[in-house]
């Protein structure tokens, strides 16, 4: 289990993290996520042991990585941000080197060599020099150190920083199938990667912990969850105090018109289904109904919400 | 001790694959051949006078005075000018990469990483020296005779005097990840303690004193007459395990920006 109990982050003035508390359970596969320079890669680091806090106590499995025996280290698989690796190496190489360093024993060396090649299919370039490799294959190649030794938490941070498309689909699904056996935990700035591998998200930023957990709980802390487009046609100036007087709806924009056809932005409390209601009373009214859609919050409405009201929060104080 | 193995081997080898070594091994071998060959040809005028001509009295000139000393002396400046452009990569090349970052994380302890790190500068000091061995057989078999000892307790001397540069080059390359810079802070650093002892006469002799023992030059002067005192490497060892303990807090640096 990892525990972050009051962690705190400083280079000189500047404060990396700041007061972070939370834990990861054995098996979870998280997702840090946070705009840039929101912390993400410090609380990383901090998680490896590669420096120690300032402030509070990072604990793996109630020890402290930083001060306790290296050896303990095998617990954890790192893939840093821009993924480090020798580029004159080549492949078979890099892959003894490191698991020489991650001391796994001669017996076992060359059966998870051949096992973390096979995961993260490697095979067609085993004996090329990795520079000269795809930025896909690079990434893989830096996933398959970072699972040398078999540990029980990995932690990737931006796994799919630069991927094209198909290669960010592939990193994915390799990420989830590795979820399956061990703990995962992986930083983003990209919404669509935590929801996709994720089971429970942590968002950061400027170095605090402003929310955690699942999407749907995260949904829920929000205000106006579920968003409603209508356009219609009428002859009515302004149906914006109609719509407002449904009991449910909290605001409504008007999004713009052309010629008589009007788009309204509708904002609902989730609990209600305002849908049958709304196209009822547009249509008492006289109008014509040329659409209707409604859109739950996505993650990156919920991602931006918190930001925004967190600022603000910050702001009054 | 493996991983030590492992990352002094990965150092050496990314080195091999470069083609600046090469060009750095070439230019050290034809440069110390060229020094070999002017003082033994110095030598041989020098004998030649003497024996042609009694009036010149050249008393206790030997081969080991006239060509090993001063040839060993000046393998050493010269390894001061190419000892920090080896050195230079060691940790700078791994943190402008990032790899360092990575190193830190595996069941390795800095003392490992330093150590690895360190054999593999020694290695490059013994491969860069261990060629100019073949000098000694070629002069032989022009008729030149040296000592055994003298030639062996030389190259101790050289190669203490290469780990001292080595370990200093590896402190310096510890503290930034920029190559030039390393290079170039080492080379200045290297050459402060080189001509430290040249300003010993004009200064007190108390402080002299202090100058003196400093100097690296003055402690391989010995070695380069063919004699080992233990002050000397009592000197070189205390240089080097300073130096290295040096690099072991430079590597903390990270834990210290707080």
């Amino acid at each position: 289990m990892i525990s972050f109990q009051h962690v705190t982050k400083t280079f000189g003035p500047v404060k990396a993290v700041v007061d972070i508390s939370f834990e990861i359970n054995h098996g979870e596969v998280i997702g840090f996520l946070g705009p840039n320079g929101a912390g993400k890669t410090t609380v990383m680091r901090l998680m490896t042991g590669f420096f120690p806090p300032t402030d509070g106590k990072v604990l793996i499995d109630g020890n402290d990585l930083f001060h306790a025996n290296p050896s303990l280290r095998k617990k954890i698989g790192y893939l840093p941000e821009n993924n480090p690796i020798y580029r004159d190496m080549v492949t078979r190489d890099y892959l003894s080197y490191v698991a020489t360093l991650k001391g796994i024993p001669w017996s076992q060396r060359k059966l998870q060599i051949e096992a973390v090649v096979d995961q993260c299919q490697l095979e067609s370039v085993l004996n090329r020099m990795i520079g000269k490799l795809s930025k896909g294959f690079q990434q893989r190649i830096g996933l398959a150190q970072a699972l040398l030794g078999m540990p029980e938490i990995l932690i990737l941070d931006e796994p799919t920083n630069g991927l094209d498309p198909k290669q960010i689909i592939e990193m994915r699904n390799l990420i989830k199938d590795l979820g399956c056996r061990r703990t995962v935990i992986l930083s983003t700035h990209t919404l669509s990667e935590v929801r996709k591998t994720c089971q429970r998200i942590l968002i950061l930023n400027h170095g605090r912990l402003i929310a955690s957990g699942t999407e749907e709980e995260l949904a829920k802390k929000v205000k106006h969850t579920q968003e409603i487009r209508i356009v219609l046609r009428g002859k009515m100036p302004d149906v914006k105090p109609l719509l407002e007087r449904i009991s449910g709806v909290s605001t409504v924009d008007h999004v713009g018109s052309v010629n008589d056809e009007k788009e309204y932005r509708i904002f609902c409390h989730d609990e209600t289904d305002v849908r049958s209601e709304i196209a009822r009373q547009v249509m008492a009214a006289g109008f014509e109904l040329l659409s209707l859609q409604a859109n739950q919050n996505n993650l990156e409405d919920i991602f931006l919400q918190f930001i925004e009201e967190k600022e603000k929060d910050s702001a009054h104080v | 001790m493996f991983k030590v193995i492992a990352i002094a081997g990965h150092d050496m080898k990314s080195s091999l694959h470069s083609f600046s070594f090469y060009l750095l091994m070439c230019f050290f071998f034809g440069v110390t051949g060229y020094f070999f060959w002017a003082n033994l040809s110095y030598f041989s005028l020098v004998s030649f006078q003497a024996a042609t001509n009694p009036a010149a009295r050249i008393e206790g000139l030997n081969m080991t005075e006239a060509v090993l000393s001063p040839f060993l002396s000046n393998v050493g400046a010269l390894m001061l000018l190419l000892v920090p452009i080896l050195s230079m990569r060691s940790f700078s090349e791994e943190r402008r990469q990032g790899t360092l970052e990575l190193l830190y994380t595996y069941p390795v302890s800095e003392t490992q990483i330093l150590l690895g790190k360190y054999f593999s500068m020694i290695g490059f000091v013994f491969v860069l020296i261990l060629p100019t061995v073949v000098y000694f057989p070629l002069a032989q078999s022009v008729g030149a005779k040296f000592e055994l000892d003298s030639i062996l307790t030389g190259y101790l001397g050289l190669l203490l005097i290469g780990a001292s540069f080595a370990a200093l080059g590896i402190f310096v390359s510890a503290l930034t990840p920029n190559h030039m810079v390393s290079a170039g802070i080492g080379f200045a650093l290297i050459l402060f303690f080189w001509i430290v002892g040249w300003v010993a006469d004009w200064t007190s002799p108390a402080i002299g004193k202090i100058f003196h023992e400093l100097s690296l030059i003055d402690h391989f002067r010995d070695f380069s007459f063919g004699v080992i005192d233990t002050k000397d490497i009592v000197f070189y060892v205390l240089f080097i395990v300073f130096f290295l303990f040096s690099t072991l807090c430079a590597m903390e640096i990270r834990t210290w920006k707080r």
